[in-house]
Formats: structure tokens, C-alpha cells, sequence
């Protein structure tokens, strides 16, 4: 894996093989929708997403002659999707962190509601993960990156990011309430629950 | 060697293991369905004309 984490920070000394403008735009266009997916499922809202994908499209235009041709490019588009989440976005970090609140409350409020565990959705859930489990679940069980792929794009330990993945299931499945065997039966017949309606 | 181990364990330790796999799966399923509905929706036509507007400034 040749996925370096400050892959815009740091000026490439040996770039390797360089791919043509017209491959180069081909293959970003291949991997816009999981691009996007993983920018709607971290964010939690589909328009400021989209500007966090636009960002990493022209970042990543910017930066084409460092892509490294044969290396993964989805990882190196999730790294600087990330970089530009966590530079840009966090910057309202406050904004952010009191929706989280919000909606911590309002679930801590009124918990005889919630009794099924279709009442808080899959969007509502990560949302309330911290951001750190929340990335690492999304890369590993939803974008099916490799355990040291995911390591790489956050720029952490292969470790850290099993124990994160880890935490973020057990905690995932408390806020889907997904208690046991008597549950389980009904998780498949929700799963298939439009996510427009849910964002 | 793996019988006896298994032997020595209690009950209620290989149903919670088994209920823990079983958990994982559903959060995993759950998510991933989730996931691929977005990623099976159509990009919006911004990104593909952003991406053409790119290309061709550089010609």
C-alpha cells in the first residue's frame, strides 16, 4: 500500500508513474459514489458532504501529477477527503458537536420511545459516535477497506484502528439496540430502509 | 485439544461469544446497507462538470 497520509502536505520526491488527464478523470469518476458515500455517512448532512467531496475533486485535480499510478486511488481520495473533513469542517467543530448534543439528549430524554430498534436510524447512530470510531467503522465494515488501508488514510496505527472499529460496533449496535438472537430476526427485514429517507 | 478447551468453557461464556458474532454480523449488515444505498445513488451532475471543466482548462 502506497497511501502516505500527508499525501498534499508533503511535495512527492519520486511520484512514480504518472497516469494521463483523461485516465486520471475516468478513474475519480468510478470512485465519486463511495467517495460520497463515505462524505454522507461522516458528515451526516448530504449538502455539506457535497461540498466536502467538491473540495477533494479539485484537491485531488490539483494534485493529480503526485497519484502514484497502481496504487489505490480510492484510499488516496478518502485520505484527502479526510484531511479537508478535518481541516475545513472541523473548523465549526462547536456547530457540530452541539448538534451531537442534541441529539444525545433528546434519545437520553425520552429512552420508552426507543424501545425498537428501528426508532434511532443508522444516520442518527454514527452520528453519534465520536468522529475518530466513527471514520474507522465506516472505512472497515462499510468501504470495505483493509484493516492497514484504514490505518493508512487516518494516519494511525493498524491497532488503533481495530480497537476503534471495535468500540464502534459494540457501541453501534447498544444505539441500533441490537440486543441478541431475538433481535437479530427483525435487523433483516429493516435493513433495507431507504437512506434518503433517513438523512 | 480444541474439544477440551471448548469443553472447559461455560455455557454462558460460548452463548455470549456466539451472541457477540451474531451482534457484529447484524451491525455490520445494517451498516452496510445503509452505506451501498448511498453509494448506489447517482452523483449529482456537479461533479462530473466540475471534473470536465478541470480537464478541459488544461488543454
Amino acid at each position: 500500500m502506497n497511501v502516505a497520509h500527508d499525501v498534499i502536505a508533503t511535495p512527492a520526491i519520486n511520484p512514480g508513474p504518472q497516469m494521463s488527464d483523461r485516465d486520471f478523470k475516468r478513474d475519480m469518476m468510478g470512485h465519486l459514489p463511495s467517495l460520497r458515500a463515505f462524505a454522507i455517512s461522516l458528515v451526516g448532512k448530504v449538502d455539506s458532504a457535497d461540498d466536502l467531496v467538491q473540495e477533494t475533486v479539485l484537491k485531488a485535480w490539483a494534485n493529480r501529477t503526485r497519484f502514484a499510478a497502481g496504487t489505490n486511488m480510492r484510499a488516496w481520495l478518502f485520505t484527502i477527503l479526510r484531511n479537508e473533513f478535518y481541516s475545513v469542517f472541523r473548523k465549526r467543530r462547536r456547530e457540530v458537536e452541539d448538534a451531537d448534543g442534541l441529539i444525545a439528549g433528546s434519545v437520553a430524554v425520552h429512552p420508552e420511545q426507543h424501545g425498537h430498534m428501528d426508532m434511532i436510524d443508522t444516520q442518527a447512530a454514527l452520528a453519534l459516535l465520536p468522529v475518530d470510531q466513527r471514520e474507522a467503522l465506516l472505512l472497515v465494515a462499510a468501504s470495505d477497506l483493509s484493516y492497514e488501508e484504514a490505518a493508512a488514510v487516518c494516519g494511525v496505527a493498524v491497532g488503533t484502528i481495530k480497537s476503534r472499529v471495535n468500540r464502534a460496533r459494540v457501541r453501534l449496535s447498544t444505539l441500533l439496540q441490537i440486543a441478541g438472537p431475538a433481535e437479530l430476526g427483525r435487523s433483516a427485514d429493516t435493513q433495507d430502509i431507504p437512506a434518503s429517507r433517513q438523512l | 485439544m480444541m474439544m477440551t478447551e471448548r469443553e472447559t468453557k461455560r455455557p454462558s461464556t460460548v452463548l455470549t461469544k456466539r451472541n457477540n458474532a451474531l451482534v457484529s454480523k447484524a451491525v455490520a449488515g445494517k451498516l452496510k446497507a445503509y452505506y451501498d444505498d448511498i453509494a448506489s445513488q447517482d452523483v449529482p451532475d456537479r461533479f462530473i462538470e466540475l471534473l470536465d471543466k478541470l480537464d478541459n482548462e488544461e488543454k
